[in-house]
C-alpha cells in the first residue's frame, strides 16, 4: 500500500517536473494563439515602420 | 478556335474603348475639378484631421501606409473575433492567426488572394466589414497613387507637391467606386447573384442526398470585386460559381468591369497632360500587349489536351467555354484583378504561361485600378531613357528632363518585384514545408510556386489552383510577398512622382523624342515585354516551357 503511495507521488513528481521543465531539444511545442497574435501585429507594424524608413531613404537620394 | 469566339473579344473590347472616353473625363472632372458635394467632402476631411491641403510625395505616401496599417490591423482583429462578433449565422470559429495575418495582407494590398474556402471560414461581417472594405480603400488608394504619379509628371509650376491622399481616397469611394457599385450590384441581383444574410439552407438534392447552399451578401461584394480589381470571390470557386456568376450577361459585364476604370484612367492621363495622344499612346500599348496574350491563351487552349487527346475542358465551366475562360483568365491577369472563372491550373502549359507572363509583366496591361497605369508611367521612364542613350539625346518626357535620381527609382520599382518573387520562389522550392503543399510534381509543380509568389506580390491573387496554400509557411511567405510587392513598389513610384513635379518644364524643340506617336508605342511594349523576358524567362523556360516540350514528347505531369 504504500509502496503502491510512493509510485503514485513519484509519478506525480514525475509529472510536475515535466511540466516545469523547459522542452528538450529536438521536440516543439506550438506558440499559444496570443503569442502568435502578438508576433503577428508587431510583424505587420515592423513592416510598415520599414517602409516608413524606405520613404525616408527615397526622399535623401541624390 | 471560333468566330463566334472571337466575336465576344471583339465586342469586349470595343465595350471597353467606348467606356474609356466618358469615363475618363468623369473621373477627370471628380479628380482634378473643384468638389463635387463640398459639404460632404469638408466634413469628411474635418472627422479625418486634414484640410484637404496639397502634400508632398513623402506626406502623401507617409498618409498611405498609416492607414494601410491600420487597415490590416483592423481586418485581422475582426477575422480573430469573428466568432465574438453578430452577423456569423454558421458561428464560424475564429480564423487561424496565419491564415488572418495573409488575409488582411491580401485584402488591404487589392491582392484578395485567398488561401482559405470563404463560405466556410469567413462570416458575414468579416466578409462585409473586414474584406468588402478593402476592396474600396485598396482600390481607391491605387487611384490615389497613379493620379499622384501622373500629377509629378503634368503639372507645370505648382510645385513639388503631388495632390492630397485623403482627397483622393474619399473622391475615389464617393463618387466612382461606391456609385457604380451600387447599380453594378443591382444588377447583379436582377441576374441571379444571392444579396442576404440567410442562414445556409440544407438542401435534398435529386439523387437524395444532403446539400449544404451557402447564402450570403454575395452581389454587394461582386460589384466592387471586379470594379476595384480585387478579385476575391465570395465563395470559393470564385467567378466560375453560378451565385456569383449566374449568366453569359454577369460574365460579360464582370469582364467589362475589370478593364472599364484602367483603361479610362489612360484617357485622364491624357487630359491631366493636355495633350489626348499621350492617354491614347498608354491605351494603344496596353491594347497591342491586350491581343497578343488573349490571342496566345485562346491558341493555347483552343489545342488538345496532350494526356487526353480530347478538347482541354477540365477546369474549365461549360458554359463559358473556351473563348470565354481564355478571354477571362487574359483580362483577370492583365489587370491585378484575380477573378476567375476557370482553373488556371489545367490549363495546357502555354495556355497557363500567358497569365503568369502577364501577371510577371507587372500587370501593366490596363493594370490594376490605379496600379496599371503608375506602373506603365514606370516603364514610360525606361522607355523615354532608353531612347535618349540609344540616339544621344537628353532624355524628356512631356516637357520635363529624367536625370539620374528618377532612373535609380524606377530601377528600384522594376527590382524589388522579381526579388520578391524569385528569392520566395527559389526558397518554397527547396524546404519540405514548401514543396509538401504542391499538387503536382515537376516542371508543373515550379510553376504552381512561381504563379503563387507572382501573383501575391503582382497583387493580382489569382491561384494556379494546385497549391494548398493554407499552411503557416504558405501564409506567411505569401503575406510578406504580398505586402512587399504593393508598398515597395508603390514608395519608389510616389518619390518619382514628388521628384518630376517639381521640375521645370522646358518647350519642346527639335531634339524632342515625341512619346505620342506609333514609335513610341512600339517602344514602349518593347520595354515591357524585354523587362519581363529578361527577368523572368529562365524561371519560365523550367516551368510551363519545359512542361510543353514534355508534353509534345508524352509526358504529362
Amino acid at each position: 500500500m504504500q509502496s503502491a503511495r510512493r509510485l503514485c507521488n513519484l509519478q506525480a513528481r514525475a509529472a510536475q517536473a515535466a511540466e516545469l521543465r523547459p522542452a528538450a531539444a529536438g521536440t516543439r511545442t506550438a506558440p499559444s494563439a496570443a503569442m502568435l497574435d502578438l508576433f503577428f501585429v508587431l510583424g505587420t507594424v515592423a513592416f510598415f515602420a520599414l517602409s516608413w524608413a524606405y520613404v525616408r531613404y527615397c526622399e535623401a537620394m541624390p | 478556335m471560333t468566330a463566334i469566339g472571337w466575336a465576344q473579344i471583339g465586342l469586349f473590347f470595343l465595350v471597353v474603348l467606348a467606356l474609356t472616353r466618358p469615363l475618363g473625363a468623369y473621373m477627370f472632372r471628380v479628380f482634378e475639378g473643384p468638389p463635387l458635394l463640398p459639404r460632404l467632402e469638408r466634413a469628411a476631411f474635418r472627422l479625418c484631421g486634414t484640410a484637404g491641403e496639397e502634400q508632398s510625395w513623402a506626406a502623401y505616401t507617409i498618409a498611405l501606409l498609416a492607414f494601410s496599417l491600420f487597415g490590416v490591423l483592423v481586418t485581422y482583429a475582426i477575422e480573430r473575433l469573428q466568432l465574438r462578433l453578430p452577423f456569423n449565422p454558421q458561428h464560424l470559429a475564429a480564423v487561424e492567426p496565419a491564415l488572418a495575418f495573409n488575409t488582411a495582407a491580401s485584402f488591404s494590398t487589392n491582392t484578395n488572394w485567398q488561401s482559405y474556402t470563404p463560405e466556410t471560414t469567413m462570416g458575414y461581417l468579416t466578409q462585409m466589414a473586414g474584406l468588402a472594405w478593402h476592396n474600396f480603400t485598396s482600390a481607391a488608394a491605387g487611384i490615389g497613387v497613379a493620379l499622384a504619379l501622373a500629377r509629378g509628371f503634368t503639372r507645370k509650376g505648382r510645385g513639388a507637391t503631388v495632390g492630397n491622399f485623403w482627397a483622393d481616397l474619399l473622391r475615389a469611394i464617393l463618387y466612382v467606386l461606391l456609385p457604380v457599385s451600387f447599380f453594378y450590384a443591382l444588377f447583379l441581383v436582377s441576374q441571379g447573384v444571392l444579396q442576404n444574410l440567410a442562414p445556409y439552407r440544407e438542401l435534398t438534392t435529386l439523387e437524395g442526398v444532403k446539400q449544404t447552399l451557402a447564402m450570403g451578401p454575395v452581389a454587394s461584394q461582386e460589384a466592387i470585386k471586379m470594379l476595384g480589381t480585387n478579385g476575391g470571390g465570395f465563395f470559393n470557386a470564385n467567378s466560375a460559381h453560378p451565385f456569383e456568376n449566374p449568366t453569359p450577361l454577369t460574365n460579360f459585364v464582370q469582364l467589362v468591369s475589370i478593364f472599364a476604370i484602367p483603361s479610362a484612367l489612360t484617357w485622364t492621363y491624357g487630359r491631366m497632360a493636355g495633350n489626348q495622344r499621350q492617354g491614347w499612346a498608354l491605351f494603344a500599348a496596353m491594347a497591342v500587349l491586350f491581343f497578343a496574350g488573349v490571342t496566345a491563351t485562346y491558341a493555347a487552349e483552343s489545342r488538345d489536351n496532350p494526356a487526353l487527346h480530347a478538347p482541354n475542358l477540365e477546369g474549365k465551366e461549360t458554359r463559358f467555354g473556351i473563348a470565354g475562360s481564355a478571354l477571362f483568365a487574359t483580362v483577370t491577369t492583365d489587370a491585378s484583378c484575380g477573378a476567375v472563372n476557370a482553373m488556371h491550373d489545367s490549363f495546357n502549359p502555354l495556355g497557363g504561361l500567358v497569365p503568369l507572363v502577364n501577371i510577371q509583366l507587372g500587370e501593366v496591361i490596363f493594370g490594376g485600378v490605379g496600379a496599371g497605369l503608375y506602373g506603365m508611367l514606370v516603364f514610360v521612364l525606361l522607355a523615354v531613357f532608353i531612347a535618349g542613350l540609344m540616339v544621344g539625346r537628353t532624355p524628356e518626357y512631356l516637357g520635363k528632363k529624367i536625370e539620374a535620381r528618377e532612373m535609380k527609382l524606377a530601377m528600384l520599382y522594376v527590382l524589388v518585384f522579381p526579388l520578391v518573387i524569385l528569392s520566395l520562389a527559389a526558397w518554397a522550392a527547396v524546404v519540405p514545408y514548401g514543396t509538401s503543399s504542391l499538387a503536382n510534381a515537376g516542371p508543373h509543380g515550379l510553376t504552381e510556386i512561381l504563379y503563387a509568389f507572382s501573383s501575391g506580390a503582382g497583387n493580382n491573387g489569382s491561384a494556379f489552383a494546385g497549391l494548398n496554400a493554407n499552411t503557416p509557411f504558405w501564409n506567411v511567405a505569401l503575406g510578406i510577398d504580398m505586402l512587399a510587392g504593393r508598398f515597395l513598389m508603390i514608395v519608389p513610384a510616389l518619390a518619382i512622382a514628388g521628384s518630376m513635379a517639381g521640375k521645370k518644364v522646358i518647350p519642346a524643340g527639335p531634339g524632342t523624342f515625341p512619346t505620342d506617336g506609333a514609335l513610341f508605342v512600339a517602344l514602349l511594349v518593347s520595354v515591357v515585354v524585354i523587362v519581363g523576358a529578361l527577368t523572368f524567362f529562365p524561371a519560365l523556360s523550367l516551368g510551363p516551357l519545359a512542361e510543353h516540350f514534355a508534353g509534345a514528347a508524352g509526358k504529362v505531369f
